[in-house]
């Protein structure tokens, strides 16, 4: 029984192929061939010999790329066979046909659980293979008791216990469910296994539980830095495990990898020495291997190992040892250690930790942007960024423009933006801001995107003192003829808003200015052309004698063949023939950007909420205005939709269990399409606010629910809602930022009193410490109604107190909050006014600054709550 | 995790793909075609590694190029970058002990051979084994007990290059 010299037809095939001189001849070849084979498969005669062939044939065709829409059966066929070697090809052949949605894969799971009871561990491996490779939900279900049976069971082979420890995480991963939560201690105690290659499998099942089981780390911790300790001082393994005389790599680096999460759990002196003693071991094998020849494996777990000592210890006897081994790899002429070198160093900055002795390789790493290979090229320039902060920005930009001009075009653009972002985060003169930004627009326009002249044009509009500095030097800048669209753009939108400050200054008067954007106009793409006319009329405004030219270039441009030129040039044709106060009031300055153009600078503590590609957008205030409808909706309800648009949807539950509020989100992919990178981040949080658990999937399908789980235990002190980033590629990066309804309503215990104790109370507290506000709808269609309103107050948690109030139409109230373990009494009383729409809300409480932060809450809900449409 | 394994030659004919997390096959190809564009234009004096975002987001390419033939593993961030590179030099050394002297052509014609060895190395998209006697042995177990005539030894063998790095 010899697969290969008995398929003959399958190796004659292949020959064929391969001989063939012109692609279109495999084509039709293959053609032919498939419809052979679709021919002898509908035939009643085929033997188990032919099926087998002939699906190897098919999944020849596949891997060359041809589309297969027939034999799936067949292969169904085969991994239900008995023979080993058609069973082979049938696990084979439905792994690569068939997804794990296909409705055939129903067939074969019967067999598969066959496959995972026979004692025939190689007939287990197919099974695992399968399960581990495309586990659907229904499979995974129905084999969950096999494998995890397998893994366990003491009787079961080594060699198929890995297997089922990668088959169990394939199932932990896509279906938590299933698993049995009890299992995972004695998953984690299987790290211990004396076999090495157990231990690498679950070491990987290990690393997905402590990212989801923080209540583990503990225990994971322990285990992890016994096992590393016993490879690194050279017992416990046998020596197949040692791969070019260094044992097991793999495994140590996941070790590395698992502890580096969970090392915080280290608190007793005794394991945090060991560890140390270990990391100290594991940095000094670089010497002892010196004359080795594969230094991949030894540079690996070096990486790994510095990552975990400067988080266990960046200060103390490790730190040199860690610089030393990062100073060597920066300066290593191999290209892989230096991009890993690079890449590891950024990632140590970026965690917080200060490396002052780095200095001593800048020049290294700044000749490395110029380096023969564009991912080195890019690691540098990543590098770098990270590696600037405010003593050393400005030597650093300089140095950075020094390579501009001999830059790739997407380096160039990779490294304007970084520039760009580096001058707005550490400006204290806006000059050197300008000047920067300036050389950019000039040296590389063309690799420049828009966010960068936008920027700057914000930057300049926002301060006063640097306009004219700004707009003399671009008026220098468009003299030259050929300028790039983004410098035509930043300088004629700031000519037009501020060429009166240079208009007395020689060479640069209205004509002068006239002249050089009307030169410009020609030359220019449609955008910018428009952008250009915008600023004539902003010229001809401020510039009374310039009226006449301009009309006629208006006049002009009204007959473009572009619509967008014309119907512009037409308007302001226009806007040129009505009154002068009319115009002057069109082209008011414009005003100040809300968005804050540069906040406070980002300092070293904090440098790691920098990411590298987000340090602008990050100090920005944030735009949650999508949510809002769904937050303040959410607020007096327990459940329903916090946001929606076509791509997604996310759902919003609150529950409260005796002190504790919890807040459940489900996200929902409406699309047919898959989006990937799928995260969410919580931009501002408070510190009770804990995540209970979140997905890890990053592969949003749209047959999935991703869950994410908050919650209170107890509240300390005062906040503000918590905000998530949803962030996902659907073609492009979307992002949506989601307010959350936890305020401090939802911590309020409703309570009800009588008429008199209302008013002991309502007195005791006295009218210095109430909240009054009164205020009308927002939303002109807004009508106030009566039974909404008594539903979100008491949605709010207030106890509703009635017969007190001598006017039936008020409401009042009353509730208890628990505030940094105290009891805080709150009483209600709101008065609507029907006629009017407006309402009167008096909140008195004992603690006043609570008794506000109430009433502003309910004035925000309640002026939200009555839009016509709701 | 790794998310796809691919060889190609350097005429970017694919001699295996296998994913390990589902991908429309219409996009397959088109996958495999946009690697073999951004590998193959890479000098030697590269590094093995280039960022991405072909599969599921962020990954990075990490590949190797053994005589007429690119192994190119795509991976996420959970997998350390010069490990993968020897999983690859522990694949290629068991190719080359199963079939004494791998070259290109044994890959085409025993495609299902590859995969099964392959399966060997990595299960779902994590390492599995990494000790080469374990690997050859079990592969061996399971392949069916051909001669090996030497009459497909035309063409340059990985083997000879397999010692390069």
């Amino acid at each position: 029984m010899v697969v290969n010299n008995q398929m003959k037809g399958l190796k004659t095939f292949i020959s064929d192929l391969r001989n063939l001189k012109e692609e279109k001849d495999e084509e039709k070849r293959i053609n032919i061939e498939l419809a052979k084979i679709r021919a002898k498969f509908q035939s009643s005669t085929l033997s188990a010999y032919d099926r087998k062939k002939y699906v190897s044939k098919l999944l020849y065709i596949y891997m060359l790329g041809y589309p297969i829409s027939f034999g799936h059966l067949e292969a169904v066929n085969l991994l239900t066979a008995t023979k080993y070697s058609e069973k082979q090809i049938g696990y084979l052949a439905v792994a690569l046909l068939l997804n794990e949605n296909h409705d055939l894969i129903r067939l074969v799971i019967n067999s598969i659980r066959k496959d995972l009871l026979s004692l025939d561990p190689d007939k287990n491996a197919l099974a695992l293979h399968a399960v581990a490779n495309f586990g659907g939900r229904e499979l995974c279900e129905a084999v969950y008791p096999e494998i995890q049976q397998l893994l366990m069971s003491a009787a079961t082979e080594n060699i198929v216990r890995q297997k089922a420890a990668l088959s169990l995480l394939h199932i932990y991963r896509k279906f938590s469910d299933i698993m049995d939560m009890d299992l995972l201690e004695p998953i984690i105690m299987l790290l211990d296994d004396d076999d090495l290659n157990v231990s690498l499998a679950v070491s990987n099942f290990v690393f997905l539980i402590i990212c989801r089981e923080p209540s583990l780390h503990g225990l994971v911790c322990r285990k992890a830095i016994h096992k590393l300790k016993l490879i690194v001082s050279g017992r416990g393994y046998s020596s197949g495990y040692i791969y070019y005389s260094v044992p097991c790599p793999w495994l140590q680096v996941n070790l590395c990898r698992i502890l580096l999460i969970c090392h915080e759990e280290v608190t007793d002196e005794t394991t945090k020495r060991t560890l140390i003693n270990v990391l100290d071991r594991m940095l000094s094998i670089f010497k002892d291997y010196k004359d080795n020849k594969h230094l991949n494996v030894i540079n690996a777990i070096l990486f790994d190992a510095i990552k975990l000592a400067f988080a266990v210890d960046d200060s103390g006897s490790l730190y040199q040892k860690c610089m030393k081994c990062l100073g060597e790899m920066i300066s290593n002429k191999e290209p892989n250690v230096r991009y890993l070198a690079f890449d590891t160093t950024a990632y140590l900055i970026s965690c917080g930790h200060s490396l002052p002795s780095l200095k001593t390789h800048k020049d290294l790493i700044l000749s490395s942007l110029r380096y023969k290979d564009v991912s080195i090229r890019k690691k540098s320039l990543e590098l770098l960024y990270m590696m600037c902060d405010s003593e050393n920005s400005k030597t650093m930009v300089n140095e950075l423009l020094i390579y501009l001009p001999y830059l790739d075009s997407v380096s160039q653009e990779d490294l304007i933006s970084k520039v760009a972002s580096l001058t707005e985060i550490y400006a204290d003169d806006y000059k050197w801001y300008v000047d920067v930004n300036l050389q950019l627009l000039r040296v590389a326009g063309k690799s420049v995107n828009d966010d960068v002249w936008h920027q700057l044009v914000r930057v300049i509009v926002n301060n006063e003192s640097i306009q004219q500095y700004a707009v003399r030097n671009l008026f220098k800048l468009l003299q030259s003829d050929s300028t790039h669209d983004s410098l035509t753009r930043s300088g004629c939108y700031i000519l037009g808003e501020y060429g009166y400050l240079i208009a007395n200054e020689p060479g640069s008067g209205p004509l002068q200015q006239f002249i050089t954007v009307y030169k410009k106009l020609h030359t220019s793409s449609v955008g910018t052309s428009v952008l250009l006319l915008t600023a004539l009329l902003k010229l001809s405004n401020l510039q009374p004698d310039l009226h006449k030219r301009v009309a006629a270039v208006f006049k002009r441009y009204s007959v473009s063949l572009n619509t967008e030129v014309q119907q512009r040039a037409c308007e302001y044709l226009q806007l040129l023939t009505l009154p002068k106060e009319f115009l002057s009031i069109v082209c008011e300055e414009v005003p100040v950007f809300t968005i804050p153009a540069k906040k406070s600078l980002p300092s070293i503590s904090n440098r790691s909420d920098v990411s590298l590609t987000d340090s602008v957008t990050s100090t920005k205030e944030i735009d949650v205005s999508s949510s809002l409808p769904g937050f303040y909706r959410l607020c007096w309800r327990d459940k329903g939709i916090l946001y929606r648009d076509s791509q997604v949807q996310v759902g919003a539950l609150v529950e409260f269990r005796d002190l504790q509020v919890c807040l459940s989100l489900y996200f929902e992919n409406r699309k047919t399409e898959t989006y990937t990178s799928f995260s969410s981040t919580l931009l501002r949080t408070f510190p009770n606010f804990k995540v209970d658990s979140s997905f890890t999937d990053t592969i949003f399908s749209p047959d999935k629910q991703l869950q994410q789980r908050f919650s209170v235990d107890r509240l300390d002190e005062l906040f503000d809602p918590p905000i998530i980033r949803v962030s996902f590629l659907a073609g492009v990066m979307r992002k949506v930022n989601l307010m959350l309804p936890i305020v401090l309503s939802k911590f309020l215990r409703p309570t009800s009193f009588d008429s008199s104790t209302f008013f002991q109370r309502w007195g005791l507290i006295g009218v210095e410490r109430e909240a009054q506000l009164a205020f009308g709808l927002n939303g002109i269609n807004s009508r106030l109604d009566e039974r909404r309103l008594m539903k979100i107050v008491t949605g709010l948690h207030w106890g509703i107190c009635s017969g007190i109030d001598t006017n039936v139409s008020n409401i009042v109230g009353a509730g208890i909050l628990q505030l940094n373990a105290q009891n805080i009494g709150c009483l209600l009383r709101l008065e609507p006014n029907y006629q009017n729409d407006m309402i009167r809300l008096s909140i008195r409480s004992t603690n006043t600054t609570v008794a506000n932060v109430l009433a502003t809450n309910m004035q925000d809900i309640l002026k939200n709550s009555f839009y016509s449409n709701t | 995790m790794i998310y796809a394994i691919f060889i190609f030659n350097n005429k970017g004919n694919p001699r295996l793909t296998k994913f390990y997390t589902p991908i429309e096959e219409s996009d397959q190809q088109r996958l495999l075609g946009e690697i073999y564009q951004s590998v193959s234009n890479r000098t030697a004096a590269s590094c093995n590694f280039l960022e991405s975002s072909l599969i599921a987001g962020k990954n990075r390419i990490i590949y190797r190029q053994y005589a007429t033939l690119y192994f190119v593993f795509v991976v996420d961030e959970g997998e350390s970058e010069l490990g993968i590179l020897d999983l690859i030099q522990v694949f290629v050394e068991a190719l080359d002990r199963c079939f004494n002297n791998v070259c290109e052509l044994d890959l085409v014609f025993k495609f299902q051979e590859i995969h099964a060895i392959l399966a060997e190395i990595v299960s779902g998209g994590l390492v599995l084994e990494t000790n080469l006697n374990e690997i050859v042995a079990s592969s061996k177990s399971q392949m069916p007990k051909s001669k090996r005539s030497g009459g497909l030894n035309i063409g340059t063998t990985l083997g000879s290059f397999a010692t390069r790095f």
